[in-house]
């Protein structure tokens, strides 16, 4: 990978609990490099959402970061605060599952956006409007004029999303950050948003870190896969090998469980629930619900390491990573 | 084939003060035979739910009627009609009470529509328990006790409760996690299988579609497109608007590189 535009390393975040924090997102490590994109994959409760908001400077009150940090193009950001904020302004960008909540119900589209001009990039009123009816153009929402003037209810699912994300470009970000932006949305909408993303990655040479559980929508947009589990990364590399080789038992029951329209016989699920944070089982936290654990696995604090063979010491393919002692038993035969 | 249950030309209308009237539904016709599985698919707005909430009572069609094994069912139902056909919705976390334990609302139900009481009541819901998967001492648990997926079995015991000939779930599994969604389908699978209930399934995932349903049906703007055996839907679509669908459904088997929309 060329210089990563932004780094997140070693990142830990705890809820405040009475008796002491539970640990939420445990050395949680990834990066993206300038035009990339980067899938965090994992069920509710794995963290995925809150690291993508402690990247953004934008963690709920009553979470605390135990130890990371966050760097965009070699500057250290601040998890909080003014500094959080102005550091971030210009570079980073976030969009939201729900675009209702995300939207400001009492202003009109065109003037959110216009705000946005003003505020931020320094223009004049009348510069920003026109920026913003230039921005509507840009997601692809028809008679941009128009809709600028609409009130967030009066779009729909699709055309709100598509607002959404005009909103995160206006400041011209270089990295966006996408927590499950097609989860409400339906089939047919969820295609054309996803074209969209990657119509704007190509056009603007943006970098995305796509959140989601869902692995087909990951598969479609990112060339490069973590998959989480209770506030860990269980396995990461590219996306492609990763989903035809999984080497975690994780992304493996993930894998099997989903519901394919091609495949829809196969889907089983993954025995057991996931636990629940501060009551994380010993060792490997998927031990418990894993075929392939072994005594070992619940004493044994397992890090990610290298996996996938002799090419994974080649510097030319990007590396592979799995945090499972049995990883040599997915690999297929 | 005997139907156990048949909608015939269903339209609904919902009148709007100061605007044009929204046809809903528009000439819905569907059965469903006993113990057989549909599937309703559609994009919001399609109207399918509302299909669902004429179906489950809880909506007056302005036109059509529904039966059930022969007889009508009409608007005002009886308690034995209503029993007939439970609904189980998408959300298990807003559709539980929260502040009631488990056994008190199987039990009120069960007395409500005078089904057992007392010893026979504590014996049906270890019963219910058991044939959703859950242990008995949920029983005195409450909901918020539960995940998203044992909330689910525990709306789909609810429906249970009263015998129903019918259930219509509405998107039973979309709230859910990915890992859970199939035992949650695999559950309704058996319970028509073993008790043979006939279930209509309303969904926006034609995965989830394709996994439990031998019949589909495809409403786009309140109408029936398409409609017929899951392996003709699915492999040989007729209808434009079933093939817009199919298409649009992000695939395991498709990546970055193959998906010409997302090309890099």
């Amino acid at each position: 990978m060329s210089q990563p535009l932004l780094s997140v390393d070693d990142l830990s975040l705890s809820l405040d609990r009475p008796h002491g924090g539970a640990r939420v997102v445990d050395h949680v490590s990834f990066q993206v490099g300038k035009g990339e994109s980067l899938g965090i994959v994992g069920e509710s409760g794995s963290g995925k959402s809150l690291t993508l908001r402690a990247t953004m400077g934008l963690l709920p009150t009553g979470v605390n970061v135990d130890g990371g940090s966050v760097t965009l193009a070699g500057e250290p950001l601040a998890f909080s605060g003014r500094a959080a904020r102005s550091q971030r302004r210009r570079q980073l960008a976030m969009v939201f599952q729900d675009s209702l909540a995300a939207l400001d119900p009492v202003y009109t589209v065109g003037y959110q956006l216009s705000e946005v001009g003003s505020h931020v990039m320094g223009l004049s009123r009348k510069q920003s409007w026109a920026r913003a009816v230039e921005l509507l153009d840009l997601v692809g929402i028809r008679e941009p004029q128009r809709r600028a003037h609409a009130y967030p209810h009066e779009l729909s699912g699709g055309m709100r999303q598509r607002a959404m994300l005009a909103l995160a470009l206006a400041t011209e970000p270089t990295v966006l950050l996408c927590d499950e932006p097609t989860t409400a949305l339906d089939v047919t909408v969820q295609a054309q948003v996803l074209e969209l993303l990657a119509r704007l990655r190509r056009e603007l040479g943006l970098s995305l870190v796509f959140v989601s559980h869902d692995l087909a929508v990951v598969r479609q947009l990112c060339e490069q896969l973590v998959v989480m589990y209770t506030g860990r990364i269980v396995e990461s590399g590219p996306t492609e090998k990763l989903l035809r080789e999984p080497l975690h038992p994780y992304t493996r029951g993930l894998l099997d469980a989903t519901l394919d329209l091609d495949d829809y016989e196969r889907a089983r699920p993954i025995p057991g629930s996931i636990p629940e944070p501060g009551r994380l089982p010993s060792g490997c936290s998927f031990h418990p619900r894993c075929t392939y654990a072994t005594d070992e696995c619940a004493v044994t604090d397992v890090k990610l390491t290298p996996v996938g063979g002799p090419q994974a010491a080649d510097p030319a393919t990007p590396s592979r990573q799995s945090a499972c002692l049995h990883w040599t038993e997915l690999v297929p035969r | 084939m005997s139907s156990a249950l048949t909608v015939s030309d269903v339209h609904v209308t919902f009148q709007r003060r100061g605007h044009e009237p929204v046809v809903a539904v528009d000439g819905v016709s569907l059965s469903l035979p006993p113990s057989g599985s549909l599937g309703l698919v559609g994009e919001s707005g399609s109207g399918k739910s509302t299909v669902a909430r004429v179906i489950a009572g809880i909506q007056v069609p302005t036109a059509g009627e529904v039966r059930l094994d022969g007889e009508l069912l009409a608007p005002r139902r009886t308690k034995a009609q209503h029993r007939a056909v439970q609904l189980v919705f998408q959300d298990p976390y807003s559709s539980l009470n929260p502040r009631r334990t488990v056994r008190s609302v199987l039990t009120e139900l069960l007395a409500v529509h005078d089904l057992a009481r007392g010893a026979a009541a504590a014996k049906r819901c270890a019963e219910l328990m058991e044939l959703v998967g859950l242990p008995e001492a949920a029983l005195g648990r409450r909901p918020t006790a539960f995940s998203g997926g044992q909330r689910q079995r525990l709306a789909i015991a609810r429906a249970l409760a009263v015998d129903p000939t019918v259930i219509v779930a509405d998107e039973p599994v979309s709230a859910l996690d990915v890992s859970i969604q199939a035992t949650i389908l695999e559950l309704f699978a058996r319970l028509r299988d073993e008790l043979g209930v006939s279930l209509l399934l309303i969904s926006h995932n034609l995965a989830v579609v394709r996994q439990l349903c031998d019949q589909v049906a495809v409403m786009y703007h309140g109408q029936i497109v398409e409609i017929g055996e899951r392996d003709q839907i699915f492999s040989a679509p007729q209808h434009e608007y079933t093939r817009t669908l199919l298409d649009a459904v992000p695939r395991l088997g498709q990546t970055a590189a193959t998906n010409p929309g997302g090309e890099l």
